[in-house]
């Protein structure tokens, strides 16, 4: 019996090894620890779909590509991001129009460029985006479109085009009649086909009509069609199909984008890729078809913009996407170019059903609306879901930020800006699509960058003069290869720049010359070179498929002769002797795959020969996170993946100060690990699980940039406290952490103008002086407070601490108590809304808790910065010392003339003495009742004053000095009549001036 | 040995059964947790005083009082000002000095928002008499320990989310959207600091945060239970234009309180 209940344990404890094991640290135990947005919008960033409420076109969610689902009810002015827990890569949003409420979304954008991401399933809100949920389809990684049955809204049409880079039987046109309960699959292509568009006859909803399409992408190539593309249809609600084939074009399809007009069920439109791209339209629900169009406006790219849209009203006028976007008001037999000030490459296009010269946008570069059918448009400036591959942070103070993105060039902007971080603050560095983006280290003015395809920069932001310096091939014979995000990395050694083809080149001259300092460190597979030949039916090279290639490039910190290298076919490389010789290293499979991208190297600064390297497999179709680390230049691995991790891996970045901080950016989120990998955290706080491309520690700050690919920049302030936190102190009941040092200084007045809600403001920081303690149990019951008392015991202020289970962060305001104010009933004295900044000295900060109290200091120093003398920061403090006693004096001698006042109403006396008191207490604060009266007396004059002297830490001017001494004359004698008045009283007894202030005192309490 | 093995399958057992609790075992425990349905009843008026405590350290002292069924006021004085906001069931009214300083009544979405704050019960006792839909979504890691997530739905379809903490189970968040600066926005309303009123477990500290940041803490303090409260101090006054001033305004002007 014993032995049979010891059997159920072991099973139980085994069943729950998390449960028993030590406790691990979550997100949510850093709470404090929150990356910041800063955006920015200026260039916003892909996006996939646009779903309106038809009935209320002010409400209206656009799909990102990379950047989740944004709401607006406010026509634009203004979105919330309301798909934060979930995947970011959009694919298709579908509104029940009869129940605006309920809105289906597909995951996986199926606009399948190079760098387009994966969605997982279908998802459904019955709450307008307050809450949702997962409803299926999860492997499908890629939904074009979503189409409710027009009577019936629990049957649901989904056309998923499936996986990119892997055969699977996950795609199809799937439909479920349960509300999402349970999906059947009933249009089915071969291994590699999916479904891009399904139309459902709206006059009789068992007609079908739905495009398939053949469909492959490699590391090293595109293909387009193949024999299960075409456009096939069902009369009886999708059981049996027939493919479609009158007037169609002859031979293997591609992409096939198709409209039914919204007027005329039976009128359908089909952009049809195939040896010779058209436009072709059916007047009989898609029996029969008839070629209207070839050129420009179908032939571009069908896998980007297979996508038409039909006019509400006008049968006759469709919307075709490209890289323009086009219309045609003739049934499709010509197009126009419209919306030419829009940023180029269109995905959707919104038509309002009540008034058709109304469009909504979606492009590469964001959102757009137009009032005159894109004659004309208007930018969206508040949608931050910009799209960089790559970030990198200079030495300036504050820090500037660089990087580049997707079709949208290369930018700077301020890491910090008081006011927040606007549109206008970012500079353009270079167009084209944006990656390395790399400051000079001496002149942060000089920068180089690069478009896609290794096409280096070197631009002065100064003079915005801009010189190519690519290296070129150094004999006739070689051609250089290389990748659409060509590695421009900068050594230590000033001016020198690493920049990767198939070879390694160097510059140590800003990029005049180059040396090539490597053979080709590929495995120039000429299998994998024929990108002149990639896109399948349409030829597109672009050097997006651009293989064998140098991928990934990085000294090691402490020895630049040890440089890293990772290349796009799997190879490792290492040299230890500046490129006089390489060495391969051995991927064990245990660690990746053989030939898998080495997506990032990460040299150590801590280890030498140790290096960390992430791989990914994506292009393969596999997706799981592969991070290693390999030390001994390449002797021994150990792998650093944990079962929870998701995401194939872009980055791994070690912290420069502690060797056991780690960072991962995944496809699906960011990680850190505080024990060098052996568990990782998925960092929440705010941060949505989106593709984390590059991360950039900036040294002097302690700050880490996030470069996600969908939701811009984001930055962690940080680090340092993450550098002090261990796993005991999760186990302890209360530790606080470095005493915190406040430098005595104003944070310069905030930047505000009337900015309206439409322009984008990303978060800054201030200079607020926090506390950071690690609590080992949530504080939730009983008061929990700081104190903080000055060098001489006395209490400054008790502020409430916050009780946060692990850590914690509670702003300590550097001020002392704001004085007693005199009272007005008409208007407030803002001037002396807060004390004087606290002198220079160490405070004690009092932990209450529980009865037990802890204590940590607090440091003020002087802000030299502000280059005041001695002896000028002496006489500012002064002055505010005088202010804030005389602004007491007068409270006292206000709230005693007003208790007499109020007393001889009430009890009567001589009304000689009454008038005398009154007319004193008018004198001295406003008594005039309006909104702007223009009245100013003692009491505001002194409150404006002292609201001037504390908002600027040098020298008082002599004119401060002459008010003040004038204002203490009036306050002094008034002090001196109000005690005589009153002494003249005899009937009534008054509190004396002692009583009144203790009164005053206990109030503010 | 035996024993740690027990105290081991105590706490899986305990986690098992933490995954299978139902919304019903919640809003019991919940109840229970904060003193139980006769306790709470018995509180009949409510007063407190609390600092709301907002950046750079600026204070503003108010007081709160709250009267079955539905009635409400928040009294805060600022620099001799008074300001009043109060609520007597159905209507919802305010005078504000940096408004003018006339009695205004409020707009409707302010009304609903003042009843919220009226109910001294709140929303998971009695939910269903007070239109509320309920439902247990799952649960979170709310600031590093878990607390299960209950779907708000009021009678409006609009929805929020309250959070039980799994192991005091008491209220820790609500996270809701709010009208600010005319603006829809999403904030989490912590709770914490809970005391024992007149054996009621009573939050006394509100931390309200916007994008995760704390935007302004309400620290409450010398709680009152069943002092009599006349309702003529929750009812619209009824002299609008010209409103009297009552007692304790004339007391706060005499007093004023720092600022």
């Amino acid at each position: 019996m014993k032995k049979y209940t010891l059997v159920i344990l072991l099973a139980m404890i085994t069943g729950s090894a998390i449960v028993a094991s030590a406790q691990q640290i979550t997100s949510g135990m850093l709470g404090p620890l929150r990356p910041r947005s800063i955006g920015p919008a200026v260039m916003s960033g892909r996006i996939a779909d646009i779903a309106v409420v038809d009935t209320a076109p002010r409400r209206f969610y656009v799909g990102a590509a990379g950047g989740g689902l944004w709401k607006t009810t406010t026509g634009g002015a203004s979105f919330t991001p309301v798909f934060d827990d979930y995947n970011q890569s959009i694919g298709a949003i579908t509104i029940d129009q009869a129940r605006p409420d309920t809105v289906w979304v597909g995951t996986g954008e199926s606009w399948t460029r190079n760098s387009v991401s994966v969605g997982d399933g279908v998802y459904r809100t019955t709450d307008a985006g307050r809450s949702w949920k997962r409803m299926g389809l999860d492997s499908t990684e890629r939904i074009s479109q979503i189409v409710m049955h027009p009577t019936t809204p629990s049957t649901i049409y989904v056309a998923a085009p499936g996986p990119l880079f892997h055969d699977s039987p996950h795609r199809g046109l799937f439909r479920s009649t349960d509300a999402g309960a349970t999906w059947q699959k009933i249009l089915a292509g071969d291994a590699r086909t999916g479904c891009t568009d399904i139309i459902v006859n709206k006059k009789n909803p068992k007609i079908l009509l739905a495009s398939m399409w053949s469909f492959r992408r490699t590391g090293w190539s595109f293909a387009s069609g193949g024999s299960g593309s075409g456009i096939f249809r069902s009369t009886d609600g999708g059981a049996t199909w027939k493919r479609m084939s009158t007037g169609l074009p002859g031979g293997e399809l591609g992409r096939i984008g198709l409209a039914a007009s919204p007027v005329d069920p039976q009128l359908i439109y089909a952009c049809v890729e195939a040896s010779e791209s058209g436009l072709y339209r059916s007047t009989d629900g898609g029996l029969t078809w008839e070629r209207r169009y070839k050129g420009g406006a179908v032939d571009i790219r069908p896998f980007y913009f297979s996508r038409i849209v039909c006019d509400p009203v006008n049968k006759e006028v469709l919307y075709k996407h490209g890289i323009q976007l086009y219309r045609s008001d003739d049934g499709g037999q010509t197009f126009a170019t419209i919306a030419q000030r829009a940023h180029s490459d269109h995905h959707a296009v919104w038509i309002n059903p009540a008034n058709t010269r109304h469009l909504l946008i979606g492009t590469d570069g964001g959102l757009y609306a137009s009032d005159d059918r894109g004659t004309t448009v208007r930018f969206f400036g508040n949608l931050p879901i910009s799209q960089f591959y790559h970030v990198r942070a200079d030495n300036q103070d504050p820090f500037m930020v660089y990087g580049g993105l997707q079709d949208n060039g290369s930018w700077r902007g301020p890491s910090r800006k008081s006011g927040g971080i606007r549109n206008r603050d970012w500079t353009t560095v270079g167009g084209g699509d944006g990656f390395y983006v790399v400051p000079d280290q001496t002149e942060p003015h000089i920068v180089f960058w690069e478009s896609q395809g290794g096409n280096v920069v070197r631009t002065n932001l100064k003079t915005m003069e801009s010189k190519s310096v690519a290296p070129t091939p150094d004999d006739g014979s070689l051609k250089l290869r290389y990748n659409w995000n060509t590695p421009i990395v900068a050594g230590a050694a000033p001016g020198t720049i690493y920049v990767g083809s198939q070879y390694l080149h160097r510059t140590t001259d800003r990029g005049e010359t180059w040396t090539r300092i490597s053979p080709d460190l590929t495995t120039n597979d000429p299998a994998k070179l024929k990108q002149d030949a990639t896109g399948g039916l349409t030829l597109d090279n672009s050097s997006a498929e651009n293989h064998c290639t140098i991928y990934t490039v990085a000294e090691e910190p402490t020895n630049a002769n040890v440089i890293w290298v990772g290349t796009d076919d799997g190879n490792l490389q290492v040299t230890l002797n500046a490129g006089g010789t390489w060495k391969r290293i051995a991927v064990p499979d245990s660690i990746a795959p053989p030939g898998t991208w080495v997506s990032h190297v990460e040299p150590s600064r801590h280890n030498p020969g140790t290096c960390f390297v992430t791989f990914d497999a994506h292009t393969r179709g596999d997706h799981r996170t592969y991070v290693a680390e390999v030390s001994g230049f390449g002797s021994k691995w150990r792998n650093l993946v944990s079962s929870d991790m998701r995401g194939y891996a872009h980055v791994v970045k070690q912290d420069p100060v502690r060797s056991n901080i780690l960072m991962v950016g995944t496809e699906h989120g960011l990680y850190f690990s505080l024990d060098t990998g052996a568990s990782w955290i998925m960092m929440k706080n705010g941060f949505p699980p989106v593709a984390v491309r590059d991360i950039d520690i900036q040294p002097s700050t302690n700050a880490a940039v996030i470069a996600t690919h969908g939701r811009g920049l984001y930055i962690i302030d940080n680090l340092n406290i993450l550098r002090e936190v261990t796993p005991e102190m999760f186990a302890t009941d209360l530790t606080i952490l470095r005493s915190p040092v406040a430098l005595r200084s104003l944070e310069s007045g905030e930047e505000t103008w009337f900015e309206s809600d439409a322009e984008f403001r990303g978060e800054s920081i201030g200079r607020d002086t926090r506390v950071w303690y690690v609590l080992r149990e949530r504080h939730s019951k009983g008061p929990f407070t700081i104190t903080m008392k000055d060098s001489t015991g006395k209490v400054i202020r008790t502020i409430p601490a916050s009780g946060r289970k692990g850590l914690n962060s509670v702003e300590i305001p550097i001020r002392n108590q704001a004085p007693l104010t005199a009272a007005s009933t008409v208007g407030g004295a803002f001037g002396s809304l807060f004390g004087p900044l606290l002198a220079e000295g160490t405070y004690t900060l009092e932990f209450t808790r529980l009865g037990s109290t802890a204590t940590s200091t607090l440091r003020v120093i002087t802000d030299t910065t502000l280059g005041h003398s001695i002896a000028d920061r002496q006489s500012q403090q002064a002055l505010m010392h005088e202010l804030y006693d005389l602004t007491e004096e007068l409270a006292i001698t206000v709230a005693q003339l007003q208790q007499a006042k109020d007393s001889l109403t009430v009890r009567g006396g001589p009304p000689a003495v009454r008038d005398s008191i009154v007319s004193l207490h008018a004198s001295l604060v406003n008594t005039k009742e309006g909104m702007i009266t223009g009245e100013e007396q003692v009491r505001e004059r002194l409150s404006s004053l002292y609201g001037e002297i504390n908002s600027y830490l040098g020298r008082p001017s002599n004119s401060h000095q002459q008010l003040a001494a004038s204002l203490k004359q009036r306050i002094t004698e008034a002090t001196r009549t109000t005690q005589e008045l009153l002494s003249g009283v005899r009937d009534v007894t008054l509190p004396s001036r002692r009583d009144i202030e203790i009164a005053l005192r206990s109030a503010k309490k | 040995m035996q024993r740690f093995l027990l105290t081991l399958a105590v706490a899986v057992f305990a986690v098992a059964n933490m995954s299978a609790i139902t919304l019903e075992e919640i809003l019991e425990k919940n109840l229970a947790a904060r003193g139980g349905m006769a306790k709470l009843k018995a509180i009949k008026t409510f007063t407190v005083d609390g600092t709301m405590t907002m950046a750079q350290g600026m204070d503003l002292a108010f007081t709160q009082s709250m009267k079955r069924p539905l009635k409400y006021r928040m009294d805060m004085s600022f620099q001799g000002m008074s300001m009043v906001t109060a609520f007597d069931g159905t209507t919802a009214w305010s005078k504000n000095p940096m408004a003018g300083n006339k009695v205004e009544k409020a707009p409707e979405s302010e009304v609903k928002r003042m009843a919220e704050q009226a109910d001294l019960d709140g929303v998971l006792v009695n939910s269903k008499e007070k239109g509320y839909k309920l439902e247990l979504v799952g649960s979170e890691d709310i600031d590093g320990s878990t607390a299960y997530k209950i779907k708000v739905t009021d009678k409006d379809n609009e929805v929020s989310h309250l959070f039980v903490d799994a192991v005091t189970w008491l209220e820790v968040m609500w996270s809701k959207s709010m009208s600010m600066m005319g603006q829809e926005a999403d904030v989490e309303i912590l709770m914490s600091n809970y005391q024992d009123v007149a054996g009621v477990q009573m939050p006394m500290l509100m931390e309200i945060r916007s994008e995760g940041q704390t935007v302004m803490s309400m620290t409450y303090s010398n709680p009152k239970v069943n002092e009599p409260i006349a309702d003529d101090r929750f009812a619209f006054p009824v002299d609008a234009a010209e409103p009297k001033k009552d007692d304790k305004a004339k007391e706060k002007a005499a007093t004023p309180s720092k600022k």
